[in-house]
């Protein structure tokens, strides 16, 4: 103790009543617990560190499945509408719209809108724009969006609303769809056109209603449902050999997954034509893919068909696929048809049709099997129209 | 790098443990509480001997932490006498220095006001300078300066002792 802080003694008095320390015994306990603390301290960092890269992988995961969501879902898609002399006009005055030169019926206008990226309510306004609407306002108020037990489909329900400035006022176009897609396929859309309801109030003005029925296809079930259809009894009677059936997976389709006596067929869209799988060949799934593409861009709405009153919100009216049914060999004594009418009955030489109906929604299933001459004078190939619905 | 904090440490260790551990004990008035609020300050040192080596004065430093170290457990302590005095009535608990010291020391340090208490505790025991009070006090050195005046004017008459 310094001397001038103690003149009085005080200093020194209390020195002498402080406690005795044993500084080198408690060393060893406090270079102990320094040790130990300095190893949780590693861990502790190790810890912060595995956490980290855990967040991040977590982040980065999730930053991936929002991109393919918004790809899948929402992005580069197409939009298919059904015929109509509103919709040619639409599909000759756009740029962004094309008319495919696809196989078609008299009544069956294929107009393919190309809507890339952008969002929902991007899409419904060119649609809009593509029928002739001079949209002032779109929005897509609903929006659900399922994953199928497999993973790989997407299904999702929209519901928007397009608002059309009309001759008195402002009209509105209600776009209900129902979608699924899945990876490697682009999304279709069907579109429907029916009059107004007076739900919106604005029955005097002249709008248009879609129930945009867009069908939402696992290719590999849309092409099994036309198989399936195709394979139908009266179908495949002897009169009417060689109706495809597609069992393959979807990665990988072999010449030995189709039956013997069967043929698998596909329409290019790049060609126009129709391909055949030739024995030995294998379509991986880009081809496939690019085939069920094809598949899909001839599905169409047939608007005649569908009656009004059944015709709900997200429902599909009716979808006209497209393919090729192989000619018999033998010979018969059929009459010419026209593509676009629907005959019911029994078989009776190259015409046949099959009308199914369904309980929920207008269904129509029609396979029509066209010739317009002689036998021995048919191409080897010719348009068959299948109507079905989900 | 380790090795080198650790003698560090270790230096310090050997030249202040003893005075810290000797004001913590009037501090607190309990012996083996001082003890662990030390060596907890210089477990705290040794962690952060990266930033705390830059201090102009670590060892204001460690004896700051020790004497939070030393508040925190008198809350504690008073927090838990309430708590038993309010469940079974018991009277809140005296300090118990657990060393060997004057009654009449004992007594006096008990009826200084903490912060005078600590001035003098550091000023005697300690052997710091005024701005290392203050530093250690975390206040300005006027009013380390002035609890240092009260705590010895009070001592002083408490224990009989003449300027």
């Amino acid at each position: 103790m310094k001397d001038r802080r103690d003149t009085d003694g005080l200093g020194a008095r209390l020195q002498r009543n402080a406690p005795d320390v044993r500084a080198d015994r408690d060393w060893a306990d406090v270079h102990a617990r320094m040790l130990a603390r300095s190893g949780k301290r590693t861990q502790r960092r190790r810890g912060l560190l595995i956490g980290w890269a855990a967040t991040c992988i977590i982040a980065a995961l999730a930053v991936g499945g929002l991109l393919a969501l918004e790809h899948f879902g929402r992005s580069d898609f197409v939009v298919v509408i059904g015929d109509g002399p509103a919709l040619q006009t639409a599909a000759g005055s756009e740029t962004n719209v094309t008319t495919p030169a696809t196989p078609t019926t008299p009544t069956t206008v294929i107009t393919e809108f190309q809507v890339q990226g952008g969002s929902l309510t991007d899409a419904w306004l060119k649609v809009a724009d593509g029928l002739g609407f001079e949209a002032a306002h779109a929005s897509c108020d609903e929006l659900e969006i399922d994953y199928m037990p497999s993973g790989d489909l997407m299904r999702f329900y929209i519901h928007g609303y397009v608002f059309l400035p009309g001759e008195s006022g402002v009209g509105v176009l209600t776009v209900r769809s129902q979608a699924a897609v899945s990876p490697g396929i682009e999304l279709s859309v069907t579109l429907d056109r029916s009059e107004v309801s007076a739900e919106y109030g604005v029955e005097s003005q002249p709008v248009l209603t879609i129930l945009a029925a867009l069908e939402t296809i696992d290719p590999k079930q849309m092409i099994a449902r036309v198989a399936e259809l195709a394979a139908a009894p009266k179908v495949t009677s002897p009169s009417a050999p060689g109706l495809y059936r597609l069992t393959t997976t979807w990665n990988l389709l072999k010449r030995e997954d189709i039956p013997p006596g069967e043929r698998a067929i596909f329409w290019d869209p790049a060609s126009g034509a129709f391909d055949e799988l030739a024995p030995q060949d294998e379509l991986r799934r880009a081809d496939l893919a690019r085939y069920v593409h094809a598949a899909v861009l001839v599905v169409s709405q047939e608007e005649s068909s569908v009656p009004e009153s059944s015709a709900g919100p997200g429902k599909l009216a009716s979808l006209t696929i497209h393919f090729v049914l192989p000619i018999p060999d033998q010979s018969s004594s059929g009459s010419a048809s026209e593509t676009s009418s629907e005959q019911t009955g029994s078989i009776a030489g190259p015409e046949k049709s099959v009308t199914e109906t369904g309980s929920k929604t207008p269904t129509t299933a029609t396979v029509t099997e066209t010739s317009e001459a002689a036998p021995e004078a048919r191409p080897s190939a010719e348009v068959t129209e299948a109507t079905i619905s989900p | 790098m380790e090795a080198e904090r650790v003698a560090a440490v270790e230096d310090l260790f050997h030249r202040h443990y003893l005075p810290l551990v000797r004001s913590l004990s009037f501090i607190a008035l309990d012996r083996e509480f001082a003890a662990d609020a030390a060596q907890e300050a210089f477990l705290q040192l040794y962690l952060k001997w990266d930033r705390v080596s830059g201090y102009e004065d670590p060892v204001a430093w460690l004896y700051r932490v020790a004497i939070y170290k030393c508040r925190d457990h008198r809350r504690a302590l008073v927090r838990a006498a309430r708590l038993l005095e309010r469940i079974a009535g018991a009277p809140e608990p005296e300090e118990h220095p657990a060393w060997s010291v004057e009654y009449e020391v004992l007594e006096a340090l008990r009826t200084l006001p903490r912060r005078q208490r600590v001035a003098a505790s550091l000023f005697y025991l300690a052997d710091l300078s005024l701005e290392q009070i203050a530093g250690a006090m975390k206040v300005s050195e006027g009013t380390a300066k002035t609890h240092l005046f009260r705590a010895r004017e009070r001592l002083r008459k408490e224990l009989g002792v003449k300027k």
